[in-house]
């Protein structure tokens, strides 16, 4: 299981050359050697870590992997001008500033989301559509030292997996969750998503998105923090603007350490391929269509505080319904009228 | 955990049965979502799980409660849940992932009616369901329970199957078992020299990964067929190994018997009683139960049946396990397969007999050849 096969859609293209990044990314160091060829000691592949002394330069030191990558199963195999790598990059880079590698457990989706299984150093599960926060629920609760991240896309958080975010919410589980909206399922061709633009056009709106028959996008951050807003740590970032993201993903794994509550981090980013958009539209795209929609910055405690009437229940501080002096089973409000 | 001070007679529900027999087995976490008849096993094992600081969650669904299971196993905990009929359904796909990447994991199923909601009450109808369901060869191993005592012995020994052979584990109950009050010897495991697992952790294990051992890098997902191809060629030969270790079957009379009463569960209980009462009218009836439903006594029940003229299989199903009879048989031995089929009610020792002998007072009924396929 810890051999380090690559999952490489692009089977055809040479493995040992680098690939050609997005032009917001730097491109990556060339693999040290061709792969089955780094299988000696882990630590002679690993990148000096170059202490972060200029916090004014963005951190994306071209050539410089995250210390909790795995230089073995790279390149990523992500197409070109996908925003996966960034944010699993930002999410690389504050594991290794929070120094937390050798306690993470990290699971990824089904999606895109997939293919970063073997991205990491960090001990990793795979799972189901939509089912990646139960799995990290399980290992949360069972290992309580552990720091649980669940990485999917916006189908898998948003659609399938939505009761699973929800309930994560209303329990305050105390894992990091991290969602990639692209606004479409991406790996399985372009379609629908539930954080499709209005009018957006995908392989299952060809005409574009109907408000009227499909609805308007979801707001992931905004529907956490409407469920629940002590302890819980909610943001949005984007790939366009790095330094924000990492310090947002940052934060959120410092939330969850403190065990204080849910921690959620939707990333906004890009998909060239299925957009059908070169760089320059695809940058347009999400910076201005995205943006108008979705905004940027944290959403938690301070908003949502003392917002909410009846916080107190919605705590759930009182601790069960007879302690209350309310009958069991019943409601309180409608035994009162009655 | 010692679950009595010393090995004792009880009287008690299926359901409360099945929870103090996973904390005797060493289970220390359990994932679940209400559905009945199994409702009573979470209730037990919630204030069990208080009594002795163990894990429980109540999840907001049975997908939520299956994942979060394999979650709690790969993190080192001996990990179950339970569940029953629309229950089980949702309940496959994260037991198809166990399948896929060899998860020890134990579920409890005690079957309802369906198709659909049906009833909460009683039935065999999820035999195929939780033998085969999922989208892969079915790689479980299910263990169908006919008494109190039984389940409180087979679900302890699911824990050691499921962690010794990592193939997900069914303990197959039914809603009369789960509801029903009846007496058992409640043991230690320790003290009759029972084997217990020891879980071992997947993920979070010593050291940093990358430096001081390789990541744990765990998928379902494969790019390429043959990767597929490979992985499953490797949890076939697993499973076929492990098979033979872990098949087992009862049976009674069936060496002269003219009839072989094949049943499973509960219904097996009426079957042996119907064999006896045969006998005393002068009927030559065996019985045959099998144990593991997966992987199938089929050797033994071959065995079984050779100088048998036929078997009527008896089963609250229509055709679940005569199907698995059938598959079984095929090619193995020349003998007429008949059916009590009942799909979703209880059945009587009364009834099979009534059964056996109108069938054997029925000429035209035995003419026919001699197959397995009958």
């Amino acid at each position: 299981m810890s051999d380090p096969v690559r999952t490489n859609r692009h089977e055809g293209a040479p493995k040992t050359a680098p690939r050609s990044a997005a032009p917001e990314e730097p491109p990556e160091e060339p693999p040290p050697k061709a792969s089955g060829e780094t299988q000696g000691k882990v630590s002679e592949c690993l990148p000096e870590h170059a202490p972060d002394t200029a916090p004014e330069v963005v951190q994306m030191r071209p050539g410089r992997m995250p210390r909790s990558w795995r230089t073995e199963t790279k390149p990523h195999p992500f197409c070109p001008g996908c925003g996966h790598g960034i944010i699993l990059r930002a999410l690389g880079e504050a594991i290794d500033d929070l120094g937390i590698a050798a306690r993470t457990v990290y699971g990824c989706d089904i999606g895109c989301s997939l293919l970063s299984w073997n991205l990491f150093n960090l001990d990793t599960v795979q799972t189901h559509h939509g089912r990646t926060i139960p799995v990290i629920v399980g290992i949360k609760r069972a290992r309580p030292d552990l720091v649980g991240i669940a990485y999917m896309g916006d189908g898998g958080a948003y659609a399938i997996g939505a009761q699973h975010l929800v309930s994560a919410a209303i329990r305050n589980e105390k894992i990091t969750v991290i969602v990639c909206n692209n606004t479409v399922y991406a790996m399985t061709g372009g379609q629908l998503a539930p954080t499709t633009l209005s009018g957006q056009k995908t392989t299952t709106t060809p005409y574009g998105r109907d408000p009227l028959e499909t609805g308007l996008p979801v707001s992931g951050p905004e529907l956490v923090t409407c469920i629940r807003t002590e302890g819980v740590y909610a943001a949005r970032g984007t790939v366009a603007n790095f330094r924000q993201l990492k310090l947002f993903i940052k934060r959120a794994l410092e939330n969850q350490m403190a065990g204080r509550g849910l921690s959620f981090v939707e990333a906004l980013s890009t998909c060239p391929t299925n957009w059908r958009t070169g760089p320059k539209e695809t940058w347009r795209f999400l910076e201005h269509e995205m943006g108008k929609v979705f905004r940027i910055g944290e959403f938690s405690r301070d908003e949502a505080e003392g917002k909410a009437e009846g916080q107190e229940r919605r705590e759930g501080r009182l601790s069960s319904p007879a302690e209350a002096g309310i009958p069991r089973g019943g409601n309180e409000g409608a035994r009162a009228n009655h | 955990m010692r679950v009595v001070e010393r090995e004792q007679r009880r009287f008690m529900t299926g359901n409360e049965v099945v929870a103090r027999a996973a904390l005797a087995a060493g289970a220390d976490m359990m994932c679940g979502y209400p559905i009945t008849p199994q409702n009573e096993i979470m209730h037990t094992w919630a204030v069990l799980a208080r009594e002795h600081g163990l894990g429980f969650l109540q999840t907001e669904d049975e997908l939520s409660a299956g994942f979060a299971t394999i979650g709690a196993v790969m993190a080192g905990r001996k990990a179950f849940s339970a569940t029953a009929g629309p229950g089980n359904v949702l309940m496959q796909e994260p037991i198809s992932m166990a399948e896929m990447m060899r998860i020890p994991a134990v579920w409890i199923i005690q079957q309802r009616g369906g198709p659909s909601t049906a009833t909460v009450i009683y039935s065999q109808q999820e035999v195929r369901l939780t033998c085969l369901g999922g989208n892969g060869e079915g790689h479980r191993i299910v263990y169908s329970t006919s008494s109190h005592q039984d389940l409180f012995d087979y679900t302890i020994k699911a824990f050691s199957t499921a962690w010794r052979t990592r193939f997900p584990t069914f303990v197959l109950g039914d809603g009369y078992q789960g509801k029903m009050l009846e007496a058992l010897t409640l043991y230690n495991p320790e003290d009759r020299g029972v084997p217990l697992a020891t879980p071992e952790p997947f993920v979070g294990k010593p050291g940093t990964p990358g430096l001081d051992r390789p990541p744990a890098h765990f998928r379902n997902t494969f790019s390429i067929e043959d990767e597929l191809y490979e992985a499953l060629t490797r949890n076939i030969r697993d499973y076929e190994e492990m098979a033979p270790s872990v098949v087992e079957f009862e049976k009674d009379g069936c060496e002269d018997a003219e009839v072989v009463l094949v049943a499973h569960g509960i219904v097996a209980r009426a079957a042996r009683e119907a064999a006896e009462v045969l006998r005393a009218r002068g009927i030559r009836a065996g019985y045959f139960r099998p144990i593991t439903l997966r992987p199938f006594p089929a050797a033994a029940l071959a065995d079984a049946v050779r100088r048998a003229d036929r078997l009527l299989v008896v089963e609250s199903a229509h055709g679940q396990l005569a199907g698995l009879v059938r598959e079984a048989l095929y090619g193995r031995a020349a003998v007429n397969v008949r059916t009590y089929l009942r799909p979703g009610v209880g059945i009587t020792a009364e009834e099979i007999v009534d059964a056996v002998e109108r069938e054997a007072s029925s000429g035209e009924e035995r003419h026919g050849s001699k197959t397995a396929t009958g």
